[in-house]
């Protein structure tokens, strides 16, 4: 059980009075007032959950993310999402549907538990890949076509999650294993 | 001004109805569980992106439009997580994806 700082508690109670004003629209007393009793409720009913250990490597704390880089993230994901709605239509209206399915095993050193989450949603984001499983270290992945792992491959994709996290850079993908057959044996 | 905005916000819905379809046709045309998967995912939550957005226009700038953008961060935050425990439960399960090379080797042998 790990205790939570003043910052991070901070944050949650400013990102979600945020979000109660945005739903309730009125800014008197009376309905600020009943916001910060609930946010304080909510906060309360979440501690436990938010102090609980899920992984060895959990995060311990919200700074450890450099914010700055977050945006740019955020952005970069974005434009990702859009360009990989365009990819996967492209290749259904092909009357020939050019796809070549592969899994992809790797390893992703990162530093906490968190950062692996992140890595899983931002691959099953880009264009043509899809997290399918992540125990430890180890990723599978499913790809559509040969253009679409190219990301995970060359370490970029990797590497802007691990730049949320840390100013050095270093390669992150290890083990980069393509099966393309189900019989394993060339 | 309300005329252009209209347009845009018109054009935005029905280009993610556009996606939504195709991301159907998607779920028809491709082979297998997993590539299925793909399609649902990626063309569906840029339809549902796109869908919003165009509200967005067409609401201007309002209390709605900022509730409308909480929508969207939460689809994009919830998709990839769904679809991910849908497909981790199938390869669980022993569910052998489709390889485009294992059709290719059967081609050869006959």
């Amino acid at each position: 059980m790990n205790k939570l700082s003043f910052f991070s508690l901070t944050m949650s109670f400013l990102s979600l009075m945020a979000f109660w004003v945005i739903m309730s629209g009125f800014f008197d007393f009376i309905h600020l007032g009943l916001g910060v009793v609930t946010v304080a409720g909510v906060m309360y009913v979440n501690y436990q959950l938010k102090t609980h250990r899920f992984f060895d490597d959990d995060m311990d704390d919200l700074s450890e993310v450099r914010f700055g880089r977050t945006v740019y993230y955020v952005f970069w994901m974005v434009l990702q999402i859009v360009i990989a709605g365009f990819h996967v239509v492209r290749i259904i209206i092909r009357r020939k549907m050019p796809i070549h399915t592969t899994m992809i095993t790797f390893r992703a050193n990162l530093p906490s538990a968190h950062a692996k989450m992140i890595l899983g949603n931002s691959i099953s984001l880009t264009p043509g890949t899809l997290t399918i499983d992540i125990e430890g270290d180890l990723f599978t992945v499913h790809a559509i076509d040969d253009t679409s792992f190219a990301g995970i491959a060359t370490d970029e994709m990797p590497r802007q999650v691990l730049k949320l996290f840390e100013k050095e850079e270093r390669q992150v993908v290890e083990d980069l294993k393509i099966v393309t057959r189900t019989k394993s044996t060339n | 001004m309300t005329e252009i905005q209209n347009i845009i916000s018109i054009l935005f819905v029905v280009m993610g109805i556009i996606f939504m379809l195709v991301g159907s046709i998607g779920i028809i045309r491709l082979p297998d569980f997993y590539s299925r998967t793909h399609s649902v995912s990626k063309s569906d939550t840029l339809g549902i992106i796109f869908v919003i957005v165009g509200l967005v226009i067409y609401e201007g700038l309002t209390q709605s439009s900022f509730k409308l953008l909480l929508v969207v961060l939460f689809i994009a935050l919830a998709n990839p997580i769904g679809t991910h425990a849908l497909a981790r439960a199938a390869y669980k399960r022993g569910l052998n994806p489709f390889y485009s090379d294992d059709e290719i080797d059967e081609e050869e042998h006959k």
